[in-house]
């Protein structure tokens, strides 16, 4: 029967892990292969056996194998150029290296390996770094974009940060091996090795963190997919579709409200609509909605009224603020500004609401303008054109939320 | 670090030694302990990184491979060398006979 066990103990912590196999041997666990992160054993009677962990080609050569089991070392397995051999413990036994300065040779390779592969790592991460932090920070909305993307980033940069100090971190331990063969000293094949340790503790949590938020990654994306396919990602509206936010007819209050679905017959482009963003931490909905009044005269036209709703529930409470103070920046770069112009957004005080934010539009600032309100953890950011004013919106807002 | 004829590693020096006559590596590792009354008995890893070593860095040649074993000779460099780190150790000795009394 075959055992897999996830490697906790580096394979360049030779003496560690030399003892490590040694200690499964006594239990009944018999190293037959590796793969990248796990240790695959057979189990067999227990027994007291000696391990050594060997650097060298990446396939091993035929000559170093004959050589080593006529010396009683038979080889039981490689993985990425480190072939491990095993003895039955005994006295006569004859060590695979006799001489340390030589043993620091072998890992001469293994080495210089690792120098280039940090210093290769360190470029990858940096660009990776560089990269997400400026996807990150696209239209200003940093929080925003976080929450769109599942925080996939984030995961991104502290996994290169890891792949980087793990790397160093072997590097280091095989480094400071050689210099110590180089000195004279013996690999101790004994060493003690930890069971769990703190080191292990993070990478399991990483780990877990890293696939709970792959995992909703993937999910949203086959969300995404399945809602462009089906349609149920962007639908066209109706005067009775249900939805958490302000419609226009609450604004309007008109008798015989006709809503403008279509650009036109010919055109079928959606005016009136629905889109929502599949996310695990932030819910998303954009809506569109404008009513066409033939009945009714406005600015020298037909009276069409229109309202953009962008809905926003998000789910981390600490993560509100940023949110809001995000949508605040979307809301005043969505007009027309000069770059010295000072801010337009004013704050009001609505009973009801937690948070009401006012932004005029660089046009007729009275009939076109945003609104951004909180009440609790949902954030609704509204951009009203129509011959009613703030004071209806904010009404409507208010009936809302009571 | 390539060999320039420095101090030789022990290892080293008996490789060379053992290989005053064309030999295969397992023969090797029974000549040296017989050239060194039973005091070296050599790992197979510490002598093939030499024996890899000292090929590469032409001290040493393979004067046969049947496929199944490889037998090795010292090269015109490889005797100049290993004479060389006799004359070397010699001197050595030399210079501590004094320890040979009782002057420390």
């Amino acid at each position: 029967m075959r055992v897999k066990k996830f490697r906790t103990i580096s394979l360049y912590q030779i003496g560690q892990m030399e003892s490590y196999l040694s200690d499964m041997a006594k239990e009944g666990l018999f190293l037959t292969g590796m793969s990248r992160s796990n240790n695959i054993f057979k189990i067999n009677e227990p027994a007291d056996m000696e391990y050594r962990i060997e650097f060298g080609e990446k396939v091993l050569n035929k000559e170093m194998r004959e050589m080593y089991e006529m010396s009683g070392w038979s080889y039981t397995c490689s993985f990425m150029g480190i072939h491990i051999f095993r003895a039955a413990a005994s006295d006569t036994l004859v060590e695979i290296h006799t001489d340390p300065e030589e043993q620091s040779y072998t890992l001469r390779k293994v080495c210089k390996t690792f120098k280039r592969l940090i210093l290769l790592e360190i470029v990858c991460s940096l660009i990776v770094i560089a990269l997400s932090v400026s996807v990150t920070m696209i239209g200003g909305s940093p929080v925003i974009n976080l929450l769109e993307n599942n925080f996939i980033f984030i995961i991104n940069i502290a996994l290169m940060i890891y792949i980087v100090f793990e790397i160093a971190g072997q590097m280091k331990t095989i480094i400071q091996i050689k210099k110590r063969l180089q000195m004279g000293f013996y690999i101790n094949h004994h060493e003690p090795w930890k069971k769990h340790s703190v080191k292990q503790f993070i990478i399991y949590s990483m780990l877990t963190v890293t696939i709970i938020f792959s995992v909703a990654s993937i999910i949203c994306t086959i969300q995404t997919i399945v809602g462009a396919i089906t349609g149920e990602s962007n639908y066209a509206l109706t005067l009775d579709t249900e939805l958490p936010i302000v419609r226009l007819n609450d604004i309007e209050k008109l008798e015989a409200p006709v809503m403008r679905t279509y650009f036109s017959k010919e055109r079928k482009f959606l005016l009136s609509d629905v889109r929502v963003s599949y996310n695990v931490f932030i819910k998303e909905k954009e809506i569109n909605e404008q009513f066409i009044q033939e009945d009714m005269t406005w600015e020298g036209g037909v009276y069409t009224p229109s309202i953009r709703t962008n809905y926003y529930k998000v789910y981390i409470p600490l993560l509100v603020p940023g949110a809001l103070s995000d949508v605040l920046n979307k809301a005043e770069n969505y007009f027309i500004r000069l770059p010295d112009e000072k801010s337009a957004i004013e704050k009001l005080d609505c009973k009801g609401l937690d948070e009401v934010y006012y932004i005029p539009s660089d046009m007729n600032g009275e009939n076109f303008f945003g609104l951004v309100v909180r009440k609790g953890n949902v954030i609704l950011w509204m951009r009203y054109w129509g011959q009613m004013t703030r004071t209806e919106v904010v009404e409507a807002s208010q009936a809302l939320f009571e | 670090m390539p060999y320039q004829e420095g101090p030789m590693t022990e290892a080293m020096y008996y490789v060379l030694l053992a290989l005053s006559k064309p030999t295969h590596g397992y023969q090797l590792m029974i000549d040296m302990k017989e050239i060194s009354g039973g005091r070296i008995e050599m790992g197979p890893g510490t002598l093939y990184g030499v024996l890899t070593r000292l090929l590469k860095e032409n001290l040493l040649r393979i004067k046969q491979d049947d496929g199944r074993r490889k037998t090795y000779e010292l090269t015109e460099q490889g005797k100049t060398a290993i004479k060389a780190e006799y004359k070397r150790l010699k001197l050595m000795i030399k210079d501590g006979t004094f320890l040979e009394g009782d002057s420390i």
